[in-house]
């Protein structure tokens, strides 16, 4: 076998200040022209292994480090950053973040010009590049005109310029919604296939990119767990990852698991939507699919709870962010709002209460004129729960947090108290109550943040993008409360690219493409008619176009459904 | 809303370099500092005010939305001066100790505009140049490191982030609640500080992310770069820069050196 690309041995780092090490012991070997999933939870030192890989640490970092690593042969603490720079490259998460010039053009050539090539040799690798990621058409735009799964493919392109042997993706889809999600990863295959390059990628959503890695690297408190095929760390580790780890998995590869408990193995184990259908017909002799729809009816009219007509928006700068927007949310209902970036929800919601007044049309919200009503009175009926944890913080302390705007309404000392408690318990938070916000986990942030509107008892609760960042065990915590308090009679509003999450949860769906509601209906109208539907951002689940498959292509009677559960339920092993 | 943002056009101050577009406001900022004169000032204003409606083409609206600040300040500074005056002259107005003599309201009205024109130039700058280029032309032209120069770059890029992300903290405490509480100024101090914390987190956050994402492709590895895009100053630049040196330097000597117009310097 050839020499391995990546060699890791006995690395041991400390970040500066920190007693408690972050990587522990790591020995690895990575092949050239392999491709490489990492995954792992929050915090188990997946991003710092990247960037121990391209140099970044220990030289610009600092702190203390044990052990070596080299990159296709060369030392990193005897090379520079630059110089490992054209044997590695990172892809970071926040395309924002990552890009550092104003034009598309400078930003590819940005590393060759830094390491004075020169100009034809640059402006021949900003065009390969560019026609390598299929964006050829952007090279004179600006970098904010461009959309996000764009601005994705300008940094890979970035890191192609430096005609690097290796790509390292560092959560590359997280601000991406589905399609792009897909897109990034296709592009990492073609890479990977027709160009040779090394990939390794760190992800949480690991649908769409597990099928296509030729080893799975499982990381937990900065060792490496597991190190193998991922069709062999599903089969044997599967329960293991989901139920001690917390993380997602395929979710074919979760109903190979769940068939195998329940005594049919599905052999080979299946990693995509072809697999799982090729497996299921091989053992179709011993299955048996029971008819009839397993996700609940749809409950009867209730009176609606949101209500709008004709709602328009237009941005001082002249941009139309909702059009024509009649919709009606019944008091009960679990929807999700999807749709891609930039088609209009946020708006949409900001709308709803009462951040931005509608241009025209009308709207009530439990009784209350939107365009009357001040976000005050808005936000006593409807709780808003940020994107990202930290903006809504206010306080220093968890408990103050959450008693912050009970106060503000003005509620007898005794009453907050007794509430704040309450709350905090039903969050998992009471032991946390002196900390400060910044200091809590990614998980204790996110249900803080729900917390601090949920103690106001609103009728309706808007999630924005509750699970970005989130692994899967504070993604189903956070949801069982949401299940919990919805039960008890409030409407809860999930605004999401997470087809899972909506498929799981949600009782009925809007889509929104262009600032226009394009369909809104329970979930299984959406995924029958889902190529029928305005929107190029969705993705179905890998579940619900299981079933489909085995209806349509094996003919066999496999009922609607949208989660692996659902599946289960739904097929009798004889 | 945007009083000094860049506005898109084409006109010659639109493709004017740059860095000589900055030393051609400089030198006359010079001009104008130097002297005291009001008929001088005027006719610089009236001047400066020509170029940038017709030659910057700056719409009149626009124009008048940017100085309209500045106009109240330059006010303020013309009674100022014509109010404490030490060299007296014929008395126009007097109101106990507050005293204006003829020599003070003219003195008032040359600070007046004085004040008109170096906002005026400052006007004309920022609505005609492009950010990303000055940058450019900074580093080629003026030499300044690119190091430096990136960082200023850096800025430009990242101004558009925090506003949005300034605008979602400000939605997020409304909904909150926040200044609701009190209106004392310590609350409102500290309601402040409660914004400013999440701003000041991503943002360190996110100058580290970028500028790992810069080392990690070489940035600052040599002393130079390579340049994409070459700039070529035009001769008219450089010509219309040199005219005005040439007036600068003629008023700069009639008035200063020979004495006119400038009688309590000497």
């Amino acid at each position: 076998m050839a020499e391995p690309i990546v060699r890791v041995s006995d690395l041991t780092y400390y970040y500066p200040g920190d007693t408690e090490p972050v990587l522990r012991d790591v020995n690895l070997e990575i092949y050239p022209g392999e491709f490489v999933l990492i995954i792992g939870p929050s915090g188990c030192g997946k991003s710092t292994l990247a960037l121990s890989l391209n140099g970044i640490i220990p030289t610009v970092f600092g702190g203390r480090i044990k052990g070596r690593v080299f990159i296709d042969g060369v030392d990193t603490r005897a090379s520079s950053v630059y110089a490992l720079g054209t044997k590695i490259g990172i892809v970071f998460q926040d395309p924002d973040a990552q890009l550092c010039n104003l034009y598309v053009e400078d930003e590819i050539g940005f590393g060759p010009a830094n390491l004075v090539m020169a100009r034809e040799e640059v402006f021949r690798r900003i065009e390969r590049s560019l026609q390598d990621v299929g964006e050829s058409a952007i090279r004179q735009k600006l970098i904010y005109e461009i959309s996000g799964g764009q601005k994705q493919r300008v940094a890979i392109a970035s890191i192609l310029a430096m005609e690097p042997k290796i790509i390292l993706f560092d959560e590359p889809t997280a601000n991406l919604d589905p399609l792009g999600a897909v897109q990034i990863f296709d592009l990492m295959k073609k890479l990977n296939r027709e160009k040779g390059i090394t990939v390794i990628v760190i992800e949480h959503n690991v649908d769409s990119v597990m099928c296509h890695a030729d080893r799975l690297i499982l990381m937990e408190q900065g060792t490496i767990k597991f190190n193998a095929p991922p069709r062999q760390v599903m089969q044997e580790q599967g329960r293991f990852v989901i139920d001690t780890l917390g993380l997602r998995i395929p979710q074919v590869a979760e109903l190979g698991l769940r068939m195998e408990e329940r005594g049919t193995c599905l052999a080979p184990f299946p990693l995509t939507i072809a697999e799982a259908a090729e497996a299921i017909a091989a053992r179709s002799s011993r299955l048996e699919f029971l008819a009839g729809n397993p996700c609940p009816a749809q409950s009867e009219k209730t009176p609606p709870v949101i209500q709008t007509e004709q709602l328009n928006f237009v941005y001082p700068d002249g941009t139309r962010a909702v059009k024509d927007v009649s919709l009606e949310i019944a008091r009960g209902d679990v929807v999700g709002i999807i749709g891609k970036n930039g088609s209009g929800k946020t708006t949409l919601t900001s709308l709803l209460i009462g951040l931005n007044k509608p241009t025209s049309g009308t709207g009530m919200v439990s009784g209350l004129h939107i365009t009357k009503a001040s976000t005050r009175e808005l936000a006593s009926k409807i709780g808003y729960v940020f994107q990202y944890p930290e903006h809504q913080f206010v306080e220093d302390t968890v408990y103050k947090e959450v008693a912050f705007s009970l106060k503000a309404q003005k509620r007898p000392p005794d009453e907050v108290n007794a509430r704040v408690a309450q709350v905090l318990e039903l969050f998992g938070l009471e032991k946390a109550r002196e900390k400060h916000p910044y200091r809590l986990s990614m998980g204790q942030k996110r249900r803080l943040s729900v917390a601090t509107m949920l103690v106001l008892n609103p009728e309706v609760l808007i999630l924005d993008e509750p699970t970005t960042g989130q692994d899967r065990k504070n993604i189903d915590n956070i949801m069982d409360i949401m299940l919990r308090i919805n039960r008890d009679g409030t409407t809860i509003i999930l605004i999401t690219h997470d087809m899972n999450l909506v498929a799981k949860y949600c009782k009925s769906v809007v889509v929104m493409d262009g600032g226009e509601v394009v369909f809104h209906g329970s979930k299984s109208d959406l995924c029958r008619n889902l190529s029928a539907i305005r929107s190029s951002a969705l993705v179905l689940p890998e579940i619900y176009a299981l079933a489909q498959t085995l209806r349509c292509e094996k003919n066999y009677a496999v009922p609607q459904v949208f989660t692996v559960e659902d599946f289960v339920v739904a097929v009798k092993v004889i | 809303m945007a009083r000094f943002n860049y506005l898109k056009g084409d006109s010659f101050f639109h493709r004017m370099d740059p860095t000589w577009k900055l030393v051609w406001n400089f030198v006359l900022v010079g001009t104008i500092i130097l002297n005291f004169d009001v008929l001088y000032a005027g006719l610089w204003f009236l001047y400066i005010l020509l170029l940038a409606l017709f030659v910057a083409r700056i719409p009149p609206k626009q124009y008048l939305r940017s100085i309209s600040f500045f106009v109240g300040i330059a006010l303020f500074i013309a009674v100022w001066h014509s109010i404490y005056y030490p060299w007296g002259g014929e008395t126009l107005f007097e109101w106990g100790p507050i005293r204006t003599t003829r020599d003070g309201l003219i003195e008032g009205f040359a600070a007046f505009f004085r004040v008109l024109v170096i906002v005026s130039l400052s006007i004309i700058f920022t609505l005609t140049t492009d950010p990303g280029r000055m940058v450019e032309s900074l580093i080629q032209v003026a030499r300044v490191p690119y190091r430096l120069g990136y960082t200023m770059y850096a800025t430009l890029r990242f101004i558009p982030l925090y506003e949005n992300e300034a605008q979602v903290v400000l939605n997020a405490h409304q909904i909150r609640g926040v200044g609701e509480t009190g209106k004392s100024l310590r609350s409102r101090i500290r309601l402040t500080w409660s914004m400013m914390v999440p701003l000041l987190v991503s943002g360190i956050r996110r100058a580290q992310a970028a500028a790992i994402a810069m080392d990690s492709r070489g940035f600052g590895a040599y002393e130079q770069r390579t340049i994409l895009r070459r700039i070529q100053v035009a001769r008219a630049d450089q010509i219309f820069v040199f005219i005005h040196v040439i007036i600068g330097g003629l008023a700069f000597y009639y008035y200063i050196v020979l004495g006119y117009g400038a009688h309590y310097i000497g």
